[in-house]
This record gives structure tokens, C-alpha cells and sequence, in this order.
């Protein structure tokens, strides 16, 4: 196991602290943002490590979302290694610019500090504004903990800037849940950061001296082809980031799980599938009813929601009887975006199960172990 | 006489929605006393503007809660589009008078196209403009009217950028009302909100206001009542100036020049629509 920083050095971190330190490892060359609620502190941060002279490069206080988006797509062009943080309205924002960042693949990290969608306004946690973009052409990983926002941030850049996968990617936490709230961080070392993140080496940029255009219309075939390719790309991601994860764990001795991390009985009678810190109740969820009751519980929760975890959730679906699916979001019209995601994944194994999904926790919600029990006894009444 | 300890009510509880009270503003903040100004205003104006015709529209940041106190109609829009939401409200009912109340962050960095298209159309609502000179709400980083060199969040050694200086900025885009006040001239400033209320086109108010927490602490402005005494000494009433020359420095030995500068009785949108297409083209 190598030094990954000095042994007895514990930082006592917000979120946004672990977030913003990581990226400072990483050595942006331009981090172009905008100020919003729960994300602020993090590109406050970064604005800091520029001023102090931590790091090389620009902050761009930029006038809006769109423009900071504008401005991290301009910086990738560039060729420089690019950061962003927002939220929310602000994601929705800078959405136009979101998708030509994705569908131009352009490496860049983002941090998403997940807030709930307006009207009614709320600051607090939810996931509506992670599945809004869901379709645009990033990697989405989600951190359960702030040691791993820590981690994962290093993760992102890497994964983004890997010549197989080249797209953007951003790092989901949860608004105020881990944003705000101070807990222990393992930080990373300069050392092991520079070891594990190599620099950006871009595919293409512009350059007086070998002219390329970017984003020229583009003729149907060439658009199906494009897309065909960030389809190939989507799916490397997954086993790059899974060979990531393991890595990262060998090194380090912090292992996260791969595109999916599993908890408690690998087979049994119920699995509950959660993401985000949410998931971490869901461990003591699963914990105390393994004490309590006869039936035999798991938990699985996915690290990346883009690409989905197709194989690794099909591999679970013999495994339990009953699969209970906690998002904290609604498609209105349809199903919670999670549960629909889980269902297709057994509909490829053709696995008649009763998966049940519950929205909880909108809006800021608070979700605790306890509540999620109430709920799980209350489904497993309902099913039998 | 011995005068109460208490009072049940008070002058403005009529336009305020004392329900929400107590106010999420800081102490020392501006806000509330622009509030103050408003609501008289409006009932200052109620011969001429029934108050159920009176509309507050805010965007997002401190001043954006505005229309949450206000106890007339109110819209808390989205970050930077107060301007194009009661655009579209003001058309659909022409007989609304419809004021939009937000900050600088709001109207004028992130908004700041809508801004100048309204004063360009010399359409017809009313922008009461808080210049608190940071994003307040946020935790007080630095946006298009913070002064060059001031400190905040995201300047410790100083704004590098240069403010956009508003009545000039204004003037030029095609406002048809131009004035400035601070949070000091309360008597002013209710005054020249009447004055936009009956102005027919756009009416501009940029009303400095103090930011103790955000903007003021780090800029020699400790409590708000620094910044007071700072509005006292260097405000500089001048209507005549050459716009030029309306900077809002906050620094001690500079003016700081109020007043209404521009009063211009041009045609409205509104006028010169009905004038061109209702009445003139082929429209009916």
C-alpha cells in the first residue's frame, strides 16, 4: 500500500471543503463558475487556491451558469484541464451548454451538489436535477460519503480525460446533507494524486498549426456516427472506471465498490437500491433488521448513474426475492428515474421479481435509518 | 404624555405580508427600509393606482424575497428573469402596474441582457434596483458592480474586474427615467417611486443599500450604519451630471451622486405600439 498521505492526518471537512481540496490536487488550468446555493463554497475555494498561488491558472467569475459552461468549453477546447461546480438552477441553466459539452466530448469535471428543483423553492437535497441531465452525454458518479466526493473528484477527471472514454463527467453530493455538514477526511497527497491523474493529454485542440472546426453542421450519417461513438465511449467507461475503483482501492485501502457497491447478504430476501448519502442510512437499515428480523436483507447502491450499471444489477437479479427502490425523485407521467432504470435491467433477465420503488426525501426531507425501516417493514407486510 | 411601550400595528402592516415577518435580512441591511419606501409609495400613490393593480416581481438573491413581504401581487422569478417575466405580465395586462424589485447580481450580472433590452423598448415597468455591490445571498462574492478593487469571496486581494456604472449604462440602453438614491434618502427615494409609478416607459432606480455581512466588512463599511454615514458624506445630489461621471466608487474621499437624472418624456413601448401596429397596420 503506498503513502497516500501522512498517516495520522485527518481533516474535519464539509463537502464542499473535500470537494474543492481534491480538485486543487488536481491542478486545474481554469475553473469558470458561478455562485449558487448549496455549491458556493467549493468555487470560493478553488477562487482562493488561484489567489493564494496554490495552484496555476484562472478563476473566471463568470455572469451566469451558461456562461460558466461557456467558459469551461472554451478552456477544453483549449486544452486545459477544466472545472466547474453548481446546482439545481443552475445546472438547468447552463444546460444548453451541459449537452454541447457532452455531445462535443469535452473532458472536464463538474460537481454537482444536488439540490431540489423550483417552484416550490428549496435549497435542500434531491435528485431531480442529476436525472435532468441525465441524457446529455456525461459520466455521473455519485458520492455517498465526503470522503468519497474526496475521492471520486480524482476519479472524474481521470475518466474524463481517458483517450477511450473522452467526455465530461461530473461528481454528484448531496445539497447541505454533505455539501455543509463537517466529517473526516483521509485527504489525498499531492504525490499520490500526480501518480494517479495523469496530465491532460487532449485528443484535440485547437492549434494554429494543424486547423480544426469545431462544432460544424453536421450531415445525418456523420451525426449517427458521432453518437454511435459516444455510445462505444459510454460503455468503456465502465470497465475503466470499475479498473479505476480497484485500483484505487489497492493503493489506498478505500474501497468504494465498482460501478455498484453491495452491503450485507449478497442473496436473500431484500435488497434495497439507493444512491447518494442516502445510501449510508441504508446500511444501517440493513444492519439493524439483519439483527431483527428473520428475513435476510442486502443493499446495493450505484456509484455511477451514467453509465448505468446494467450488468452488475441483471447479475442481483436471482439473488433476492423482493427489491425495494429508494429515489429521491419523480418522473411525473411515469415512475421514479431510478426504478425505471432497474426495471429494464431485469426485463433483460427476464426475472419476474417484485420490485417496488418508494420516492422519499424531496425537498430536503430528512431520511433517516430509522424512517427507511418503518418503510421496509411496511413494504414487506404489503407483499406478503 | 406617556407614549405606549408597544404598538399592535404598524403604518405599512397593509402592504406587508407581517405573516412572514420576521425577515431573513441581516441587520444592518437595506432592504428593509426600501421596503419601507416602496409600500408608502404605493400608498401615496392609491388615487391614482388602485393598490390591487400594483404587482412586485423579484428575481433571486436577498432582494429577491421582496415579493414574498409585499402584500400585493408578487412573483419570486428565477435567477435574472424578473425583467422578461413581467415583461410578459405587463402585456397580457396592460392596466397592472408592475414594478420589479431585485438586486445587481440579479438585474444586472446575471440578467444584465434583459436589463438593457427593457430600457432599449423604454417599456413600460418600473426597476427598483438594489446595489448592494456583491452577491449578497450567496455569501458575498463579487459581480458587475463591484467596485474595482474592493475585497470579497472571490477577490481577497481585490476586484480585479470594473464596475458597470448603472444610470450611465441605463441612460445609454434608452431608459426614459433614470434616478439614484441610497437607502438614506428614504424620503427621496419614496418620492421618485411615485414618480415611476406615473412615469409612462421604462423608469429606472438604483438604490445604493448597505451589506454589512457580504460587501461591507471587508471594505471598510463594518456595521450598516458605517455605510450610512459613508451615503451622508459622499452623496452628492447632482440631476444635471454628465452620467459619465456617476461612478459609485465606495471610497471615502469620492462623490457619490444621486438625484433624478433623467425625466424624458419619449413615447412608451406601449404608446408607440398601439401607435404603429394597433391603430396603424393591419392588425386589428
Amino acid at each position: 500500500m503506498l503513502n497516500i498521505s501522512k498517516a495520522d492526518k485527518v481533516e474535519i471537512w464539509t463537502g464542499n471543503q473535500a470537494v474543492a481540496e481534491a480538485v486543487i490536487l488536481t491542478k486545474p488550468e481554469i475553473v469558470a463558475a458561478y455562485p449558487i446555493t448549496p455549491s458556493t463554497p467549493i468555487i470560493q475555494a478553488l477562487s482562493d487556491a488561484y489567489e493564494e498561488g496554490r495552484i496555476r491558472g484562472e478563476f473566471i467569475a463568470v455572469e451566469s451558469e451558461h456562461a460558466a459552461m461557456s467558459g469551461a468549453i472554451g478552456a477544453s477546447v483549449a486544452g486545459a484541464r477544466t472545472f466547474t461546480a453548481t446546482a439545481s438552477q443552475g445546472l438547468l441553466y447552463m444546460a444548453e451548454m451541459v449537452y454541447w459539452a457532452g455531445f462535443g466530448r469535452l473532458p472536464m469535471s463538474m460537481c454537482l451538489v444536488n439540490r431540489a428543483l423550483a417552484p416550490g423553492w428549496s435549497i435542500w437535497v434531491s435528485h431531480e436535477d442529476l436525472y435532468s441531465m441525465r441524457d446529455a452525454g456525461w459520466i455521473q458518479l455519485i458520492a455517498k460519503n465526503t470522503q468519497e466526493a474526496h475521492d471520486l473528484m480524482i476519479h472524474s477527471f481521470r475518466l474524463s480525460e481517458h483517450h477511450d472514454v473522452y467526455m465530461p463527467s461530473m461528481v454528484n453530493i448531496d445539497g447541505f446533507v454533505l455539501s455543509h455538514v463537517a466529517a473526516q477526511v483521509h485527504p489525498l497527497s499531492q504525490k499520490f494524486v500526480d501518480d494517479f491523474l495523469p496530465p491532460f493529454e487532449p485528443m484535440f485542440t485547437m492549434d494554429p498549426d494543424d486547423p480544426i472546426s469545431f462544432g460544424a453542421l453536421t450531415l445525418p450519417n456523420d451525426y449517427l456516427d458521432l453518437r454511435k461513438d459516444h455510445i462505444n465511449s459510454m460503455n468503456n467507461a465502465k470497465k475503466i472506471f470499475t479498473d479505476y475503483s480497484n485500483e484505487f482501492a489497492e493503493l489506498t485501502g478505500r474501497y468504494w465498490g465498482t460501478l455498484i457497491e453491495t452491503y450485507g447478504n449478497q442473496t436473500g430476501d431484500v435488497c434495497i437500491i439507493s444512491m447518494g448519502s442516502m445510501s449510508e442510512e441504508v446500511e444501517e437499515v440493513v444492519d439493524e433488521l439483519n439483527k431483527r428480523e428473520t428475513m435476510m436483507f442486502g443493499s446495493l447502491r450505484l456509484r455511477s448513474f451514467r453509465p448505468f450499471p446494467t450488468e452488475e444489477i441483471q447479475k442481483i437479479t436471482n439473488l433476492f426475492d423482493t427489491f425495494i427502490v429508494l429515489d429521491r425523485a419523480y418522473s411525473l407521467g411515469s415512475d421514479s428515474p431510478l426504478l425505471t432504470e432497474i426495471r429494464n435491467c431485469f426485463y433483460k433477465n427476464r426475472a419476474d421479481k417484485n420490485i417496488i420503488g418508494k420516492v422519499i426525501g424531496m425537498g430536503g426531507a430528512d431520511v433517516n435509518y430509522k424512517q427507511i425501516i418503518d418503510l421496509v417493514i411496511s413494504i414487506i407486510k404489503e407483499t406478503d | 404624555m406617556t407614549l405606549p411601550m408597544f404598538v399592535e400595528t404598524h403604518p405599512r402592516d397593509e402592504l406587508v405580508r407581517t405573516e412572514r415577518l420576521p425577515h431573513i435580512w441581516c441587520p444592518g441591511c437595506g432592504l428593509g427600509n426600501i421596503l419601507s419606501g416602496f409600500t408608502q409609495a404605493i400608498i401615496n400613490s392609491k388615487g391614482t393606482i388602485p393598490i390591487d393593480n400594483q404587482v412586485v416581481v423579484s428575481g433571486i438573491g436577498c432582494s429577491g424575497r421582496f415579493a414574498g413581504y409585499v402584500k400585493v401581487d408578487s412573483y419570486h422569478t428565477t435567477h435574472g428573469r424578473a425583467i422578461p417575466f413581467a415583461t410578459g405580465l405587463k402585456l397580457a395586462n396592460k392596466k397592472l402596474n408592475v414594478s420589479v424589485i431585485s438586486g445587481d447580481g440579479d438585474l444586472m450580472t446575471i440578467g444584465g441582457n434583459h436589463l438593457i433590452h427593457a430600457a432599449r423598448r423604454n417599456i413600460n415597468l418600473n426597476v427598483i434596483f438594489v446595489n448592494n455591490f456583491n452577491y449578497g445571498m450567496t455569501g458575498g462574492q463579487f459581480g458587475a458592480t463591484t467596485p474595482h478593487g474592493a475585497i470579497t469571496t472571490t477577490s481577497a486581494k481585490g476586484n480585479y474586474e470594473h464596475p458597470f456604472s448603472m444610470p450611465y449604462l441605463m441612460a445609454s440602453a434608452g431608459a426614459s427615467y433614470v434616478a439614484r438614491w441610497t437607502t438614506l434618502h428614504l424620503k427621496q427615494l419614496e418620492k421618485s417611486i411615485e414618480n415611476a409609478f406615473h412615469h409612462d416607459g421604462f423608469s429606472f432606480i438604483e438604490v445604493m443599500s448597505p451589506c454589512p455581512k457580504g460587501f461591507g466588512r471587508k471594505n471598510n463599511f463594518k456595521t450598516g450604519l458605517d455605510q450610512m454615514r459613508y451615503f451622508e458624506s459622499a452623496s452628492l445630489k447632482s440631476d444635471n451630471i454628465n452620467l459619465k461621471e456617476a461612478t459609485a466608487s465606495m471610497k471615502l474621499l469620492d462623490n457619490l451622486p444621486v438625484g433624478e437624472f433623467i425625466i424624458d418624456n419619449k413615447p412608451s413601448y406601449l404608446k408607440v405600439k398601439e401607435a404603429t401596429i394597433l391603430n396603424n397596420g393591419g392588425r386589428t
